[in-house]
């Protein structure tokens, strides 16, 4: 027997240690001896333990307040019923309302992503509203129909200088401004970097006193809008 | 614990639950016990397992998983969450009730009284000295004597990870015990430890 399955079997789970094969191979490794007499020191002592402790059983006390849990428990359960409610809901309710509050959220949300370009066909090409006029049908064009707005967006007003109370804020103008689209990275502002000569729009607060004192750029977007070119 | 107790402590029937409650609460304090050697905190453990077991009553499948193991499984948290509050694991107490009564059995002399006090407290310690993942396979298996597949469920491990552990385990506590073994010689006469 070598060491390995020496170890194997006085490890093994309920095995005995009396085994003729492990007896021999302990007579000759002096380590595997070793190994033999503190198992059985281990076995005879969990066993006195074992039964030392037994029965290991909570006090009275804890009995009481473990019932006394299951009485609240049932307390709520009669509760929940009593309002016709059921809680915690089951999964499969959870995950079919979670599904159908998502997709209404997607039909709520999708018109207003979807660019004017990404249209779908049919809603362009459909025909206009038709006006009843001169005696004969005509049909007006969607794209007449349609207001164009346009949307702005903007960042919050960056400080130029140091301005902690604003007074330098009273009596200041707002000019509109074009600026490289180079400026916005001084101001740590990503840019597109597509082309250099992109300009931007920006409006510049400027105090009594000339001096620029916050600066904010715009983006304006165009919405409702079919592209014809 | 089949489908229908459970059906029959969802509704409420305290008879079902006290069923359940008999059955394991033996092996669920005598793993905390064995696990923190406290009996007041092991008590505190045992109640919180049965509290958190019927709030968790709904996610409990007992076509998937062994009852006890799922119980122990509570009580090794509770029992974590414990002891990472304490920072630091308690000595024993010095005797517990099932001890006592053990030494004071008739034709027991005072002298021997003592000596098995003595041998358990430290066999309890050596226990305590393991580290946890080693300590969890001995009270499981070798104390608590519950089976391989519901002590590994107990730990959310495979029960060849447990077999190794606990080779380890009995392995480590064998050095340990005779180490103490010296100790013990000292006291007893007959040279035996145990």
């Amino acid at each position: 027997m070598k060491c390995t399955e020496f170890a194997k079997q006085l490890y093994g789970q309920g095995l005995g240690l009396e085994l003729p094969e492990m007896e021999a191979h302990a007579e000759t490794c002096p380590d595997c001896r070793d190994r033999l007499a503190a198992e059985r020191i281990r076995r005879d002592a969990l066993r006195r333990l074992s039964e030392a402790s037994r029965p290991a059983a909570p006090s009275q006390e804890c009995d009481h307040r473990v019932r006394a849990a299951f009485a609240g428990f049932r307390r709520r359960q009669k509760e929940q019923k009593a309002e016709g409610l059921w809680w915690p809901i089951p999964a499969k309710r959870l995950v079919w309302g979670g599904a159908a509050v998502a997709v209404l959220m997607l039909l709520a949300i999708l018109p207003l992503k979807l660019r004017p370009g990404q249209r779908p066909a049919t809603s362009s090409s459909v025909s206009g509203p038709i006006e009843q006029g001169s005696g004969a049908l005509k049909s007006v064009d969607a794209n007449q129909e349609k207001p164009e707005t346009d949307v702005e967006t903007a960042t919050d007003y960056i400080a130029m200088t140091p301005c902690p109370d604003l007074k330098c804020l009273d009596g200041a103008r707002n000019f509109r401004v074009l600026l490289p689209e180079s400026t916005m990275s001084l101001f740590g502002l990503p840019v597109s970097g597509q082309n250099g000569r992109r300009q931007v729009e920006a409006d510049v607060l400027v105090g009594a006193d000339g001096t620029a004192h916050a600066i904010r750029f715009l983006r304006t977007a165009t919405v409702n809008k079919i592209r014809t070119d | 614990m089949d489908r229908a107790q459970l059906e029959r402590i969802r509704n409420g029937e305290e008879e079902a639950f006290v069923r359940l409650y008999e059955s394991a609460k033996t092996s669920v304090f005598g793993f905390a016990l064995h696990m923190c050697g406290r009996r007041d905190l092991a008590e505190e453990v045992t109640q919180e397992t049965f509290a958190l077991f019927l709030e968790q009553l709904k996610r409990f499948d007992p076509d998937r998983s062994d009852v006890l193991a799922y119980l122990i499984g509570i009580a090794r948290n509770r029992l974590r969450r414990h002891m990472r509050r304490q920072s630091r694991y308690v000595a024993f107490e010095s005797q517990t009730n099932a001890e006592t009564s053990l030494a004071e059995a008739p034709g027991r002399s005072p002298q021997e009284k003592l000596l098995q006090g003595e041998r358990l407290r430290l066999v309890r310690k050596a226990i305590l000295a393991l580290p946890e993942k080693y300590r969890e396979v001995i009270v499981l298996c070798d104390l608590e004597e519950i089976s391989y597949q519901q002590a590994a469920e107990a730990l959310g491990c495979r029960v060849g990870t447990l077999r190794s552990r606990l080779h380890r385990a009995r392995e480590l506590l064998g050095r340990k015990l005779t180490a103490c073994q010296g100790r013990v010689v000292g006291l007893d006469t007959a040279g035996e430890l145990l």
